[in-house]
């Protein structure tokens, strides 16, 4: 009987040449430019998405802000404008709607503060004195 | 397929696309160059958000700084028709609307609801004008509650005068029209160019939304505020004034009275009042007859206050002295038809002054003479403009000497015949109290208010109405005895003060009307009351002058204006802190 046997061989390990590594050394390099400049694109371009965001933020808060000292300016005004009213003749309609029975002060009866020193502890002294004296 | 046809086809497909390459180009060009102006602009107004701003108009204050006029913040409710919701929604909002607002709860649903006109979309409403910020702020919380939509506010101020009717003639009023102030008179009209504030506009770059881009473009054209007037006016001793006279009308109910103080050496008006009066924020009540600034647009015969201005200049031209005896004729001088209410035989210029003789100034005048009269009543400001800057102002009535009749130089004297204003009778008065004719001032200051800068409206010379400075002095003591015991004023006497003054009682012209048959002359029933004066006497600090036109009751300046000149006086005095003369006089009473 003859027996037809093929003989294996273990495949030999192929041997890269030279050549062709440097070949891919080569193709490697301005690829790996390449996606090195697309990832710096891609993180200015996040970045600057990042900080679009951050300024659109702040320029909320600051929108907000405005409005809101745009509505204390609008209230002090109102406030400003309500203390007028209240002042002046409608004290004296209150004074005598009550009946607080107050009157002005007579000519002379009003003294006028003298101060005539000049260091501030002096002037409080003075000031007090003459309020005392006024007073009195 | 041959060679040539190969390179036909490829010339063909050449030249079509080089026609369609330069049609493109062509285009291009059109597009980028030829219209860049056009379609710049119009991709411009698209992204460009515009926002108009409008600066304040500036404030009036007294001469203390206690606001007069100002600004209040308030705000505009409007709807969107197309965002109010369902019939219910809107009702429940204009039930909300009506009971916040005090309208009509018909009216506001009506605007909430109509959400087509002639098949066009409604998309504004206007339910209610100039809306509180206090109201506004109810509003508000209704809407967070119970969720009411469609609603917007449009903010914006009105003028606004926080003290109502006081000083409401001289202040004015202004009227909006499409957001223009239009002054209408007064302060604000006479200050309109100082006070009117210049419109400003923001450019900023917008998103889809209309937000603005805080990166992109802005072009500020900056608004700016009106300036700030602060006037001669002391609101206190503007207080006393209006006050007295409301006395005075509920006593007397004249048709109108007027009170006017002015410190006679600066010229400086520190009050003036006027009845009838309105109150500017509610425009239902105001009447153009109250609105009007009677005491610098009418004229009235002046009556026996301008005695002592004929006298003084009597005096000054040494025509007479002050104890020249003329013969009064017993109250009656037959030859110029010429009456007096007291009848005196001979009396000295001192006692014509004092009992107010018409018969006696009359014949002091005859004995001055035609040109030194008119020389007079000229030099003391009448038939000229005072200076205050309150437009129109009337220049009264004086005519020249040539124009006289042989009555004129009787009647000029005692105030028939010629007509001042209000104003021109005060500041003649000033001129007596300080010896000097002071232009009379209202606006003292103008401030900037951003920068704080002031500018202070200059005092002018005023020339000296006496060639003698000692006759100012001989006139003085001559009128003080009207105020005092025997002086037809007693009643305008200020305990522990000299003041010296002059009544005036006039009878009221009554036109020519021919459809009613009556001939012009003065009326029986109908007089003009005044009294003028200034205290103290010898260094005046105010004159004042109390006008009452058609007093009931009685007609007399010694009883209807001196009351009022005294009360106002006395408060004034005490105020500006002035000592008495006579102090025991206070204590006394």
């Amino acid at each position: 009987m003859n027996l037809h046997t093929t003989q294996i061989k273990p495949k030999k390990e192929r041997k890269r040449s030279r050549t062709a590594s440097r070949r891919s050394n080569k193709n490697f390099a301005p690829v790996l430019r390449i996606v090195a400049l697309l990832l710096i694109v891609f993180l200015l371009a996040s970045a600057r998405a990042v900080i679009n965001s951050e300024v659109e933020k702040l320029n909320r808060q600051a929108v907000n802000l405005k409005s809101k000292l745009h509505n204390f300016d609008r209230d002090i005004a109102n406030l400003k404008i309500q203390r007028e009213r209240f002042h002046g003749r409608y004290i004296l309609k209150q004074i005598k709607k009550l009946d607080l029975k107050l009157c002005y002060p007579k000519a002379g009866q009003v003294k006028r503060l003298k101060v005539t020193v000049s260091s501030k502890q002096d002037i409080d002294k003075a000031v007090m004195d003459n309020l005392l004296l006024s007073q009195r | 397929m041959g060679n040539s046809d190969f390179k036909t086809r490829i010339v063909v497909l050449g030249i079509l696309f080089s026609l369609v390459f330069t049609g493109l180009a062509s285009r291009f060009y059109y597009v980028q160059v030829g219209r860049h102006g056009e379609l710049y602009g119009k991709a411009k107004s698209i992204y460009t958000r515009v926002q108009k701003a409008s600066g304040k108009r500036g404030e009036i204050f007294d001469k203390n700084g206690s606001l007069l006029a100002g600004n209040i913040p308030c705000s505009d409710v409007i709807c969107d028709p197309q965002l109010t919701g369902s019939e219910e929604e809107c009702e429940q909002t204009a039930l909300m609307l009506s009971k916040i607002l005090k309208s009509p709860g018909g009216r506001i649903y009506q605007k909430l609801s109509t959400k087509e006109r002639n098949s066009r979309k409604l998309r504004y409403g206007l339910l209610k004008k100039e809306v509180s910020l206090d109201l506004i702020a109810k509003i508000k919380d209704e809407i967070k509650k119970n969720k009411h939509k469609g609603l917007f506010f449009q903010e914006k101020t009105k003028r606004f005068y926080p003290k109502g009717s006081l000083l409401a003639q001289t202040l004015g009023f202004v009227n909006i029209d499409r957001d223009k102030a239009i002054p209408v008179a007064g302060v604000e009209k006479a200050t309109n160019q100082e006070v009117s504030s210049a419109k400003g506009k923001i450019k900023t770059e917008r998103d889809r939304k209309g937000r603005s881009l805080s990166y992109g473009y802005t072009e500020i054209d900056e608004s700016k505020n009106g300036k700030n007037v602060y006037l001669t006016i002391d609101e206190q001793i503007q207080i006393f004034v209006e006050e007295e006279l409301d006395k005075l009308v509920a006593k007397f109910k004249p048709k109108s009275a007027y009170a006017i103080m002015v410190d006679p050496y600066t010229g400086n008006i520190m009050a003036m009042a006027q009845r009838p009066t309105f109150n500017p924020n509610d425009r239902k009540t105001m009447r153009p007859d109250s609105w009007r600034n009677r005491m610098t647009t009418d004229v009235f015969e002046p009556g026996s206050t301008m005695k002592p201005i004929v006298i003084g200049s009597a005096l000054d031209y040494k025509v007479v002295t002050p104890n020249t005896v003329f013969y009064c004729e017993n109250g009656y001088w037959r030859d110029y038809r010429l009456r007096d209410s007291h009848r005196m035989k001979d009396a000295s210029v001192t006692h014509i002054l004092a009992e107010s003789s018409n018969v006696g100034t009359a014949k002091i005048a005859i004995k001055m003479g035609k040109i030194l009269l008119y020389k007079t009543l000229r030099r003391f400001g009448f038939g000229k403009k005072t200076g205050i800057p309150l437009k129109p102002e009337a220049t009264g009535i004086l005519r020249k000497p040539q124009q006289w009749d042989y009555l004129s130089i009787t009647r000029f004297p005692i105030g028939q015949g010629t007509s001042v204003s209000p104003m021109q009778l005060v500041r003649a008065y000033c001129g007596l109290a300080s010896g000097n004719l002071v232009p009379l001032r209202l606006i003292d200051r103008i401030e900037d208010a951003e920068t704080g800068a002031l500018e202070y409206q200059p005092y002018q010379t005023a020339p000296p109405v006496f060639r003698d400075p000692s006759t100012r002095a001989k006139l003085i003591t001559m009128m003080k005895l009207v105020t005092q015991e025997g002086g037809t004023a007693k009643r305008a006497a200020v305990p522990g003060y000299e003041v010296a003054g002059k009544t005036g009682t006039s009878q009221k012209w009554i036109n020519t009307d021919k459809s009613k048959g009556i001939r012009g002359h003065y009326s029986q029933e109908k007089f003009f009351a005044t009294f003028v004066g200034f205290v103290p006497a010898d260094k005046p600090r105010f004159v004042l002058a109390v006008i009452t036109d058609e007093p009931q009751g009685s007609h007399y300046g010694g009883v209807v204006s001196a009351p009022t000149f005294r009360e106002i006086s006395k408060k004034t005095l005490a105020y500006l802190n002035v000592a008495p003369k006579f102090p025991e006089q206070i204590k006394s009473k």
